[in-house]
C-alpha cells in the first residue's frame, strides 16, 4: 500500500488531564472536574476549532505523596470509556481517544468496549495503549501485580495483537476466516470469527461479536518514553504522543522515531506526532507573560512547590520555605516517587538534585519560582501570531504534527487557542476550515490500520 | 391494593437487540453499523417521552451467542445526555469483572446521568465467557459468594469518596480533603481492591443493583438498614405463570433475611399492533424462530388486556419490567395505548426530569458508610469531652 505524504497542516487534541498540577482549581474561573457538564463544554469547544481528538487519561490508583493520598492537585475522574461514550451522544467530528492499561485490562473488554465506542461514535474511537507493572497499582486488580517488569511490552504487544485479529475477525462477507500471527513467545490465530491466543500470562479464546466501524479500526496512540517504548510505538502507534513539546527536544524525538520507524519497516508518513503542551496564548506578547505568571501563581502554590520537590527527595521537605532556595540536605536513598507512578533511585535522584540546586542557585530562583520554570518546560507562551509561527516550524521540521493541549483551566481552557491562535495558523494556511471527514483516521489523515492492508 | 407495596408503580423496557423475541432481528432486516447509534437513540427517545421509568441492557454473552451487543455500560452512558428522566440500567457480570473498573464505569455512568445509573448483576456459569478470559472466573459452588464479593467491593468503593471531598481549599493548597477518602475495608474471597475508588462518590451515592432473585441474597444493601454489603436494592422476579409472580413475591417479603428494598417481576409482551394481532404477529415471527420459554411470563394480546395484567401485577410488585417481542412495533403501543393509561390511573406516578433512579423507584439516597461512621465516632468522642 502507498503511504500518502502527510499533508502540511496542524492538528491538536485536548487533554482532560483530571491529575497532576497543571490544572488551575483554585480560582473562581475553575469549574468542576465531576461534572459531565465539564467534559462537554471542552469537547464542544475543542469541535467548534476542528481539533481532532478529546483524550482521556486512566487512573487505576489515586495518586500518594509520601505514603499518603496526594491532596494538592485535582483528582477523581471517570471511567474513559463510560465518559467517552457520553460524549459521543453530543458531538459530531472529534475523536475519542481512551487510554487503556494493558496489563490491568484484558483482551476482550479492551476488544469490545473500544468496538462499542468506535461503533457509538462513527468511527472516532482511539486507543492510547499504555502498560505498568507495578504491584501497588494492582493492588486494585484481581490479578495484583502478576507482570514481570522484563515482559511488560511483550505482554503489550500480545495483547493489542489479540486485540487488531479481534477486530480483524468482524464477520465479513467472502473475507479470510483463518489468520495468524506468531509473536515471540505467544500465538494468536482465528478462525470463524473466534480468536485464540495465548501468553506466559494466560490464554484466551474469544468470539468476535461486532461490526467493523466506518474507521476499521480505532487509531492506535501510544506515549512510551523509555527504549522499549519507543520501538513499541514504531512498531504500533499511528498517533504518537509525546512528552516533549520544546522545539529541541521534539526535533530530537522525531529523528530518533524515524530511525525506528525505519528499522521497524514503517515510513514517518503513516504516523503522526503529538507532543504533549501546556499553550498560553493572547492578543498580545505582553498579555500572554502576564497570563503565564497567573497561570504560575495558581498552578505553583507554596505547597505544590515543596511537595514537588518531595517527589525527588524522597523525604518531608516542610521545614523548608518555599520562597527561599532549594534543600541543601541529599534526597533520601531507595526513594520512590509514586506520585508519578514512577522510581528514581539513589544515585539518580542525587544527580538530579545536583542539577536542579545548580541550576536554580545560578538564576538566585526559589524553590517555588524553580518548580514553576519546570513547568515552563512544556508550555508554549506568546502572542497568537508569534506562537501560530512557532507552530510552522515544528510543522516544516517534522517535530510535530499536532499538539495534545492539556488546558490550564477546566472548562474554559480552550477558548483562547480556539478564538485567537487558530484564525493566526488559518492565515498561514496550515490549519483546516472544515473536518476533512467524519472518522477519526479521516481527520487525521491517516492509512489504513496496519492489519487492515 | 393487597400487600405493603410502597411509591409508584414502575414501568421499564429491555432495549437489547431488536427485541427479545428471536426472530426480531430477522424481521427489521439488517442494520448498517452506521445506523446503530441513531436507532439506539430514536428508541430511547420515544421511551422517555412515554413516561417509561428506566431502559436496561443487556450484558454481552459468551462465545455461543452470535447475537451482536454493543457494551451495555456505554450504550447507557450514550444516552446519557440525550435523555433527562429515564433510569439507564446496565447488566453486567459479576464473575467476570474486575470490580474496581466496574464500580468507575457505574459510578461514571450515574455521573453523567446526573443519577440515573442502575446495575442488574449478572453471574453465571458460562464456560464460553469464562474462556474468554485470562484468569479463572469462580466455579458454579462459588458463584453466589463472588457475586457478593464484588458487590460489596463495588458499592464500598462507591462510598470510598465522601460526597464532600472535594474542598478546594486554597489557603493550605488542598484540592482534597484525605480524611474524606478511604481505603476498603471490604475484600472478597478471591480477590481484594485497595481503593478508594478512582471516581467521586456517584450522584445517587449507590447507583441502584438489582439482582435476580438467587443471583444474591434479598437484602436492602443499605447499611444503615441491616442490608448485606453485597445486596441488591431491587430483585427481579422471574416466573412462567401470573400466579408464580405474586407466590416468589409473598416469599421474598416473607423471608427471614431483610426484605428487599423493591420487587419488579419480569415480563414478555407481543401486543396488538394496527397492522396485525399479536397472535398474527406471534404466528409471523414464530414461523422464522420459535421463541422458546425464557422462565418468564409472557403476555400476548392487546393493550387493554396488558393495563388490566399491570394493575393486577400492581397489588403484588412494585414494578416490571417489559421485553418486547420486537422493540419498533411493541414500544410504540406501549407509548401510545398502555402508558398513557397507566399515568391517567395514577398506578405509575408522573415523569420529572429533576428525580433520580432511586428517586422514580422510592429509594432513599444512602449516607455514606465512613462518613456515617466519622459522625457516630464524632458523637462518641464530643460525649467523652
Amino acid at each position: 500500500m502507498t503511504i500518502r505524504p502527510r499533508p502540511r497542516e496542524f492538528g491538536f487534541g485536548v487533554f482532560f488531564q483530571a491529575v497532576n498540577s497543571s490544572t488551575v482549581w483554585n480560582t473562581p474561573e475553575s469549574g468542576s472536574q465531576t461534572d459531565f457538564d465539564s467534559f462537554r463544554r471542552l469537547a464542544e469547544t475543542a469541535e467548534r476549532g476542528l481539533f481532532r481528538a478529546f483524550f482521556l487519561g486512566e487512573g487505576l490508583r489515586l495518586r500518594e505523596h509520601l505514603g499518603r493520598i496526594h491532596d494538592l492537585d485535582v483528582a477523581g475522574r471517570p471511567d474513559a470509556l463510560t465518559q467517552l461514550s457520553a460524549l459521543a451522544a453530543v458531538t459530531e467530528r472529534l475523536g475519542l481517544v481512551a487510554t487503556l492499561n494493558t496489563t490491568y485490562h484484558d483482551v476482550a473488554p479492551i476488544a469490545h468496549r473500544l468496538s462499542t465506542l468506535d461503533l457509538l461514535s462513527g468511527g472516532r474511537a482511539g486507543w492510547n495503549v499504555v502498560t505498568t507493572d507495578n504491584a501497588w497499582t494492582g493492588a486494585n486488580f484481581r490479578r495484583g501485580g502478576y507482570l514481570d517488569h522484563a515482559d511488560r511490552y511483550r505482554h503489550a504487544q500480545f495483547v493489542l495483537s489479540t486485540v487488531r485479529e479481534l477486530w480483524d475477525a468482524a464477520p465479513e462477507p467472502g473475507g479470510p476466516d483463518d489468520a495468524g500471527e506468531i509473536l515471540e513467545g505467544a500465538a494468536v490465530g482465528r478462525r470463524d470469527g473466534i480468536v485464540e491466543a495465548a501468553d506466559a500470562y494466560g490464554g484466551v479464546r474469544i468470539r468476535s461479536r461486532l461490526p467493523r466501524s466506518p474507521q476499521e479500526h480505532p487509531v492506535i496512540f501510544q506515549a512510551g518514553d523509555s527504549p522499549e517504548g519507543r520501538d513499541f510505538a514504531a512498531r504500533n502507534a499511528e498517533v504518537v504522543f509525546t512528552a516533549h513539546p520544546g522545539f529541541d527536544e521534539a526535533v530530537a524525538y522525531a529523528r530518533d522515531l524515524e530511525t525506528r520507524l525505519a528499522a521497524a519497516g514503517r515510513s514517518r508518513d503513516e504516523v503522526r506526532l503529538y507532543p504533549s503542551a501546556e499553550i498560553i496564548v493572547a492578543p498580545t506578547a505582553d498579555e500572554a507573560e502576564e497570563q503565564r505568571r497567573w497561570v504560575r501563581e495558581h498552578q505553583i502554590g507554596p505547597q505544590t512547590a515543596i511537595a514537588y520537590l518531595e517527589q525527588l527527595w524522597g523525604t518531608d521537605l516542610s521545614a523548608y520555605d518555599p520562597d527561599g532556595p532549594l534543600p541543601d540536605v541529599d534526597p533520601v536513598s531507595d526513594s520512590t516517587g509514586e506520585t508519578r507512578g514512577t522510581m528514581l533511585h539513589g544515585r539518580r535522584a542525587k544527580r538530579l538534585a545536583d542539577s536542579w540546586r545548580e541550576r536554580a542557585g545560578a538564576q538566585g530562583l526559589s524553590i517555588r519560582q524553580f518548580v514553576a520554570q519546570l513547568a515552563d518546560a512544556k508550555s508554549l507562551v506568546g502572542s497568537a501570531v508569534d506562537l501560530a509561527a512557532r507552530i510552522e516550524r515544528y510543522l516544516d521540521a517534522g517535530a510535530a504534527d499536532g499538539f495534545i493541549v492539556s488546558p490550564y483551566l477546566v472548562p474554559s481552557g480552550l477558548d483562547d487557542i480556539v478564538e485567537l491562535l487558530i484564525p493566526e495558523l488559518r492565515e498561514r494556511g496550515i490549519y483546516p476550515s472544515e473536518y476533512a471527514g467524519d472518522t477519526l483516521r479521516d481527520n487525521l489523515a491517516l492509512p489504513a490500520p496496519l492489519t487492515r492492508r | 391494593m393487597g400487600d405493603s407495596v410502597g411509591g409508584a408503580f414502575v414501568v421499564g423496557v429491555a432495549l437489547d437487540g431488536d427485541g427479545a423475541h428471536p426472530a426480531a432481528r430477522a424481521s427489521r432486516g439488517a442494520v448498517p453499523a452506521s445506523a446503530i447509534a441513531r436507532m439506539l437513540t430514536a428508541r430511547a427517545l420515544l421511551a422517555e417521552r412515554a413516561g417509561l421509568a428506566f431502559l436496561s441492557f443487556e450484558d454481552v454473552r459468551g462465545a455461543s451467542s452470535t447475537d451482536a451487543q454493543l457494551d451495555a455500560v456505554q450504550r447507557a452512558a450514550f444516552l446519557a445526555p440525550l435523555t433527562r428522566s429515564i433510569g439507564l440500567v446496565a447488566t453486567v457480570d459479576a464473575l467476570r469483572a474486575e470490580p474496581f473498573h466496574l464500580s468507575a464505569q457505574l459510578a461514571s455512568l450515574d455521573i453523567a446521568s446526573r443519577g440515573r445509573a442502575g446495575w442488574i448483576v449478572r453471574a453465571d456459569d458460562d464456560v464460553d465467557a469464562a474462556a474468554e478470559l485470562p484468569w479463572e472466573p469462580a466455579p458454579g459452588d462459588a458463584m453466589v459468594g463472588e457475586a457478593r464479593d464484588v458487590v460489596a467491593v463495588v458499592r464500598a468503593l462507591w462510598d470510598s469518596w465522601e460526597d464532600d471531598a472535594v474542598i478546594r481549599d486554597a489557603p493550605t493548597g488542598r484540592y482534597l480533603d484525605r480524611e474524606r477518602l478511604h481505603s476498603l475495608d471490604v475484600t472478597g474471597e478471591r480477590f481484594s481492591v485497595a481503593g478508594p475508588s478512582i471516581v467521586p462518590r456517584p450522584a445517587q451515592g449507590q447507583p441502584v443493583v438489582l439482582a435476580a432473585g438467587g443471583v444474591l441474597a434479598p437484602g436492602t444493601g443499605n447499611p444503615g438498614e441491616g442490608g448485606h454489603e453485597g445486596a441488591a436494592d431491587i430483585v427481579l422476579l422471574e416466573a412462567e405463570a401470573e400466579q408464580g409472580i405474586g407466590e416468589l413475591a409473598r416469599a421474598a417479603r416473607a423471608s427471614p433475611a431483610p426484605a428487599p428494598a423493591r420487587l419488579i417481576a419480569e415480563l414478555e409482551v407481543v401486543l396488538d399492533t394496527e397492522d396485525a394481532t399479536a397472535a398474527e404477529r406471534l404466528a409471523l415471527l414464530d414461523r422464522a424462530a420459535s421463541w422458546r420459554s425464557t422462565g418468564r411470563a409472557r403476555y400476548r394480546g392487546g393493550a387493554a388486556g396488558l393495563i388490566a395484567l399491570l394493575e393486577r401485577l400492581a397489588t403484588v410488585v412494585d414494578g416490571v419490567r417489559l421485553h418486547p417481542a420486537v422493540i419498533d412495533d411493541d414500544l410504540p403501543v406501549l407509548a401510545t395505548a398502555v402508558l398513557p393509561f397507566l399515568r391517567e390511573r395514577e398506578l405509575t406516578g408522573p415523569s420529572s426530569p429533576e428525580t433520580t433512579l432511586r428517586g422514580v423507584l422510592g429509594l432513599e439516597r444512602p449516607v455514606n458508610r465512613f462518613e456515617a461512621a466519622r459522625l457516630a465516632v464524632g458523637v462518641v468522642s464530643g460525649d467523652s469531652s
